[in-house]
């Protein structure tokens, strides 16, 4: 980490970051990247949670029984973890005297992620990946790939899960 | 006038688009579909009219039954009309439509299915279109309710009764199977919840219906809808010429479609494809079987124990069956009395210019409106999903169900699932 900080010094450093979430294990060691970053710079961090509406498309399945309370669970669970991240971060962030902001959009987190980047002042996107390879990798949606191809002059930081 | 503006929705301009799509798309295909279909009869009179005439000829000359002759007579009639619609003459042969309509079954379900699917994956689907998509998909529900005009209630009875005991047993049989190992194995209540009511009913649709009951993680939810769309889709495009290999009868068909094709879109759409008796056979199985999801989802409730907190969320367990039960498909049982009762001015589905008649002519337009959605629905990217315990419960329990249903279907035989349609 301190390599890192020496050679961002030596060039130019980012002056606001975004850090997009979703709670997983890989999104909570981007997280510490994050934070390692504002603290080194003292720039402002913006924690970006995206509440992805995919379980919302199947409320209108030809037999599906229960609509309004399917949705009103899936409403809940989402509400729930958002929570859950926004209380996890700015425990953290609160406890190192650290400024930041906590955002929450609702969508499909590629779009959301760009909007959020296009209607902002931010240089740098850091976000978790997961190790990917064979069928997984083939499986995968792999956010930060697509992000990276979408993406024109904001830079992206890929933090890759640990070896579990 | 506050009525009806109350049954329209507020935002219902943002379906419009979607919906044009779905129709244009349904419109060209149907189009294409018959002018497939009419070379394919032209073809196949072009071969037989010489045959038949032979035949004819054979039998006059023998002194056979004259009613064995007018029937082949008038056979030979309607191969000639086929092929004089054509403008062709004997000899003249279209054997790419015989190929594509008859033997790679290339009818309007593949073509909208796969259509739709190519659309959605290549070019894909700007998102103007996509609420307009969604709501096209449940049009097949007013198809349904027309198809009970193919039906008397002695076909509810015998092909119903069996098709009943049939589901039943399967339902039940994989809920508690998948609920008994998610148990043994640890697997969260909520995602052993929601595999065992998909697994076991039609997929999806009891998802939505139990997973706030059992309280299922977003993620767990992901991973579950997404293994059932991966595994409705590779069984619907692998089970109708797997039928056609194993030479399994259009009945049969139709109940091992219902038996094992979880999501209900695509079990109509497999079934539709295969023919049309697979699919009266197949529509009036799912009946019972969507009858029984408000009982899955008591036994889920029961298996879990969660009577408390049902009762004390839900208002109490006769709301949460009342909740639970698809009301439209009472619209489909008043069709099939109404039909039982043979009153003279319905008329029926095939006798021309009555009520009935004109039903039956427009279901396959709801039909192929709500497979064209379908199609342009299926992402590869919603598949994608399936993963986790949820995936090595779905591919197991539906690789059963789909050899465990053959062999139950080949053991009852095709009479027992035969529909009469009393007409």
């Amino acid at each position: 980490m301190t390599e890192l900080r020496g050679y961002i010094e030596a060039v130019n450093h980012p002056s606001s970051i975004l850090f997009a979430t979703d709670g997983k294990p890989h999104s909570l060691r981007a997280e510490e990247w994050a934070i390692e970053m504002v603290r080194s710079f003292n720039i402002p961090l913006t924690v970006l949670h995206v509440k992805d509406a995919y379980l919302k498309q199947f409320y209108n399945e030809i037999y599906a029984q229960g609509r309004k309370e399917y949705l009103e669970h899936v409403d809940k669970e989402l509400m729930e973890a958002e929570e859950a991240i926004r209380s996890d971060i700015v425990q953290r962030l609160s406890h190192l005297g650290l400024s930041y902001s906590f955002r929450v959009r609702y969508g499909d987190p590629l779009d959301e992620i760009i909007a959020e980047i296009s209607g902002g002042d931010y240089d740098l996107l850091v976000l978790g990946g997961k190790r990917l390879s064979g069928m997984r990798a083939f499986r995968s949606w792999n956010l930060p790939a697509r992000l990276s191809a979408r993406l024109g002059t904001v830079s992206i930081m890929i933090v890759r899960e640990e070896d579990s | 006038m506050s009525l009806i503006r109350s049954m329209v929705a507020d935002d219902w301009q943002k379906y419009i688009p979607g919906l044009l799509l779905c129709m244009l798309f349904a419109f060209v295909v149907m189009n294409i579909h018959h002018v497939l279909a009419k070379y394919q009869k032209a073809d196949e009179a072009s071969f037989e009219i010489p045959r038949v005439e032979e035949k004819i000829a054979e039998l006059s000359a023998a002194g056979s039954d004259p009613a064995e002759i007018a029937a082949l007579q008038a056979r030979l009639e309607k191969y000639r009309k086929d092929l004089a619609k054509m403008g062709g003459k004997v000899g003249d042969r279209w054997e790419w439509a015989t190929l594509l309509y008859q033997d790679l079954q290339f009818k309007y379900v593949a073509m909208l299915l796969i259509g739709g699917i190519i659309i959605r994956n290549t070019i894909g689907v700007a998102k103007i279109f996509l609420p307009g998509i969604g709501i096209a998909r449940p049009l097949i529900k007013p198809g349904i309710i027309i198809l009970g005009v193919h039906y008397i209630w002695s076909d509810v009875a015998k092909v119903g009764g069996a098709g009943l005991l049939l589901t039943a047993v399967f339902i039940f049989g994989t809920a508690l199977s998948v609920m008994y190992l998610c148990k043994k194995f640890n697997v969260p209540d909520g995602l052993g919840g929601i595999m065992g009511a998909g697994t076991g009913v039609c997929g999806v649709s009891a998802i939505i219906a139990t997973s706030p009951v059992v309280k299922a993680k977003p993620r767990d939810m992901a991973y579950a809808i997404g293994t059932i769309l991966l595994f409705g889709t590779l069984m619907l495009f692998v089970m109708p010429y797997l039928g056609q290999m194993l030479d399994v009868s259009q009945s049969q068909f139709g109940a091992w479609a219902a038996l094992a094709i979880l999501n209900t879109a695509q079990l109509i759409a497999a079934a539709e494809w295969y023919g049309e008796d697979a699919r009266n056979t197949a529509v009036l199985i799912n009946a019972a079987r969507i009858m029984l999801i408000p009982f899955i989802v008591m036994y889920t409730v029961w298996f879990y124990d969660l009577k408390e907190s049902v009762a004390h969320e839900h208002h109490g367990l006769w709301n949460t069956i009342k909740s639970k039960f698809p009301v439209f498909i009472l619209g489909f049982f008043i069709l099939v009395l109404l039909n039982s009762l043979n009153l003279p001015f319905l008329g029926g589905p095939k006798e021309a210019h009555t009520p009935f008649w004109a039903m039956n002519a427009v279901y396959k337009w709801f039909f192929a409106l709500g497979f064209a959605g379908i199609g342009l629905s299926i992402s590869i990217d919603d598949m994608k999903k399936a993963g986790g315990v949820a995936f090595l419960v779905g591919s197991g329990a539906a690789a059963t169900k789909m050899v465990l249903g053959l062999i139950a279907v080949i053991l009852i035989g095709t009479e027992l699932l035969m529909v009469t349609g009393g007409h």
